[in-house]
């Protein structure tokens, strides 16, 4: 049955991965966050998924896919990009194969599943953050708009956009705990800084989202002092 | 020199061939192995693993984390090439075994350090070796081993993609060559670790001993020199 999935992965797997890359950069985050560059990468880096996705289905076991996910989630986010965006590239991937008449499909998305938790460091503070990286985006939401009820104005995005900005951020830290440097997340903070004031956000917006994301980040102490760092970098103090 | 003394010497003579690579700078590269190398007494075969085999190592991992770039990288490794060129010239191989061994990558893999590798470690163990690069077509590859003839092959896959290459060359050549005892390795074998076993080829380590003594095995040359 996996060889006849594998031969769908070969045929139509592109065109599908195109698709799901398509729908992500519908929303402008992408192409304002990564730009064409990335975007080439992003194309690349789906028929490397498809490819991998292949061979671990080929061998009837996730080893060799979870190896991947593993070595590409160090090579992405030594290089800007955080681990949840990977995390959602085989998540939609995943979506988008259970969608297709393909018999034996469950086969790849629950290899994509065991990928996606490979994404998950193994310990200490970068795993217990990429945890609890969604409730903890959602308490940075609810107190962010309690201090600024009409800030972080993102017109094309609508009201998801701080705990989804939140949830990057979060995981922009995790990553740089796990890397051991703060240089991915301190570029990643310049990038916003400038990002959300073109989106009509404040410059105390900014302060503000990084005192609440430093402020729930209270049992991770490592974490909050990479937050404070990004803050003495950016100058700024709610 | 003991041994403590001589993996301290190696260690250091690693770190400035490293940075010898990273500043491009080939006559250093060249100069260290083959002038201090060669001086602090330590054998070809020693400096071909722990300073060159190494660095290609410690150069990948540094690409990996994005402290250098693609061109570096390659940079690196022509520089590697260039030193384990002088390498060969300057190792006195062993007396001949009278045991041909073709070294190839399989159809699509272009990364060729480690096969390159492997077939020096052979040539220089006593093997009369047939080195044929990167990404070797299937058809070639049949057409000279028929031209050959060989007493083995040894067939290097680097990326886990081109498993299926590996498969593929290795049910033909069993329907062609039965009798050619197949010897795999590379860096898909780590990520596959079913992959040889699955293919029931040979593997073995990636060190000159164990390629030099495996290699004595499939061909019947009980004693590695």
């Amino acid at each position: 049955m996996s060889e006849r999935l594998v031969q769908y992965l070969e045929r139509e797997g592109r065109a599908l991965s195109q698709r799901v890359l398509q729908e992500m950069y519908r929303d402008p985050f992408w192409s304002e966050r990564f730009g064409d560059r990335g975007r080439r990468h992003a194309d690349e880096d789906s028929d490397y998924h498809l490819k991998y996705l292949a061979r671990a289905l080929a061998n009837g076991e996730p080893h060799v896919l979870v190896r991947y996910a593993v070595w590409l989630r160090e090579v992405l986010a030594t290089r800007g990009m955080c681990t949840r965006h990977l995390d959602e590239n085989f998540r939609l991937l995943a979506l988008a194969i259970t969608e297709q008449p393909w018999p034996a499909r469950e086969q790849a998305v629950a290899l994509l599943t065991v990928a996606r938790e490979a994404l998950l460091y193994e310990g200490g503070e970068a795993r217990r953050l990429q945890e609890a990286t969604d409730p903890l985006a959602r308490e940075v939401a609810a107190a962010f708009r309690e201090r600024q009820p009409h800030g972080w104005k993102r017109d094309a995005r609508g009201r998801g956009a701080l705990e989804d900005d939140a949830a990057n951020y979060l995981s922009y830290v995790a990553d740089a705990l796990a890397i051991g440097s703060p240089d991915t997340l301190l570029e990643h903070t310049r990038w916003l800084a400038v990002h959300v004031r073109e989106h009509s956000a404040t410059p105390r917006d900014m302060a503000v989202f990084l005192a609440t994301v430093q402020g729930v980040l209270g049992t991770l102490p490592q974490a909050a002092a990479f937050v404070e760092t990004a803050q003495s970098a950016l100058g700024v103090a709610a | 020199m003991d041994q403590n003394a001589g993996a301290h010497a190696l260690g250091h003579l690693f770190g400035r061939y490293l940075e010898a690579q990273l500043a491009g700078d080939r006559r250093e590269a060249v100069r260290l192995v083959l002038e201090d190398g060669i001086r602090e007494g330590h054998s070809v075969r020693t400096l071909q693993a722990g300073v060159v085999q190494a660095a290609q190592r410690e150069i990948g991992r540094l690409w990996q984390q994005n402290r250098i770039s693609i061109a570096q990288e390659h940079m690196a490794t022509a520089i590697s090439h260039v030193v384990m060129s002088r390498l060969f010239e300057e190792a006195r191989p062993e007396p001949r075994l009278g045991r041909k061994v073709v070294v190839a990558c399989v159809a699509g893999e272009y990364h060729e350090f480690p096969a390159r590798l492997v077939a020096d470690f052979l040539d220089l163990g006593g093997f009369e070796v047939r080195y044929l690069g990167a990404n070797v077509p299937l058809e070639d590859l049949v057409a000279m081993l028929h031209e050959e003839g060989a007493d083995l092959l040894a067939l290097s896959v680097t990326m886990s993609f081109n498993a299926p290459a590996l498969r593929e060359a290795v049910i033909r050549l069993r329907a062609e060559f039965p009798a050619l005892p197949l010897l795999v390795g590379g860096h898909a074998l780590d990520w596959e670790p079913g992959l040889a076993e699955s293919c029931a080829v040979e593997t073995c380590a990636p060190e000159a001993g164990s390629v030099i003594e495996t290699a004595c095995r499939l061909t019947g040359r009980s004693n590695a020199p």
